[in-house]
């Protein structure tokens, strides 16, 4: 059993280390899940509605500001994607693994993990309650979302600390 | 005392008046983290932890919160800036 880790490296780089199988699995998962991202629940969600208080805002939004978002969101995931190539096991530690990218992609990172977890929320319908959801059923499909939405929010908390300075160890 | 010829015309009020108020809210989801959301209010508006928790809380409690209030153009940044980080932000005219 390996304890995560997430440390500067070398040159402006940062090393996450012991990532657990779960947490791996739903990382590869991440190019699938933000490929739904168009689909409608996840859309409406990643791009809401700035406004009901008028029509001139919206329309604005409309033509300016998703193509915006949406270009920072598929950004996010193709630069996570790109450094999960490096991504390698840890020796003597079974389905383990680590990987070490530059410390400017952190944002891309916390991006594309979120983004994932919001889709998966969206195509499952997850609620609050399921969320603080002590045993989930066997079989169905909406608490098998939020098992990885769980693991990849484990992740993304541990990211959150060393963004904000804290020691991740 | 107008000069001649000089015509002054006074246009109403559109909804999007730069002297209108406007809030920028956060809404509640069941997805995104408590430690997630604070740490994009202290990002995004400098809040201290302490601030940038009490609205989060609001957020998780009460199903939204009032994070800043001002002019339209500068509430649409604020929206657009916390949607980036995956936020369920809105602006709404201030009735204050």
């Amino acid at each position: 059993m390996r304890t995560l880790t997430i440390r500067h490296a070398g040159k402006a780089q940062i090393r996450i280390a012991g990532i657990p199988p779960v947490v791996v699995a739903c990382l590869h998962e991440i190019k699938d899940i933000l490929s739904q991202r168009d689909q409608a629940g996840p859309h409406e969600r990643l791009f809401p509605s700035p406004t009901q208080d008028s029509e001139s805002i919206r329309r604005d939004w409309a033509q300016f500001v998703t193509p915006d978002l949406k270009h920072l969101f598929e950004s996010a995931g193709e630069t996570l994607a790109a450094d999960l190539e490096g991504m390698e096991p840890e020796k003597g530690a079974t389905g383990f693994c680590r990987v070490i990218f530059p410390s400017s992609h952190l944002d891309a990172w916390m991006s594309a993990i979120n983004q994932a977890r919001l889709i998966l929320g969206e195509l499952a319908h997850v609620t609050e309650a399921d969320m603080n959801l002590r045993r989930p059923e066997p079989g169905s499909p909406r608490h098998a979302a939020v098992v990885r939405i769980a693991a990849l929010g484990w992740l993304l908390e541990h990211l959150v600390a060393f963004q904000m300075g804290k020691s991740v160890t | 005392m107008m000069k001649t010829g000089t015509v002054e015309i006074v246009e109403p009020a559109s909804s999007t008046s730069r002297s209108t108020p406007w809030n920028v809210v956060v809404h509640n989801d069941p997805i995104n983290l408590m430690s997630y959301v604070t740490m994009v209010f202290r990002r995004v508006f400098g809040f201290s932890n302490q601030k940038a928790t009490v609205h989060m809380m609001e957020v998780h409690q009460k199903g939204r919160s009032i994070v800043w209030s001002g002019g339209h153009e500068h509430a649409e940044h604020y929206v657009h800036q916390l949607q980036g980080f995956l936020l369920l932000a809105t602006m709404e005219k201030s009735e204050s």
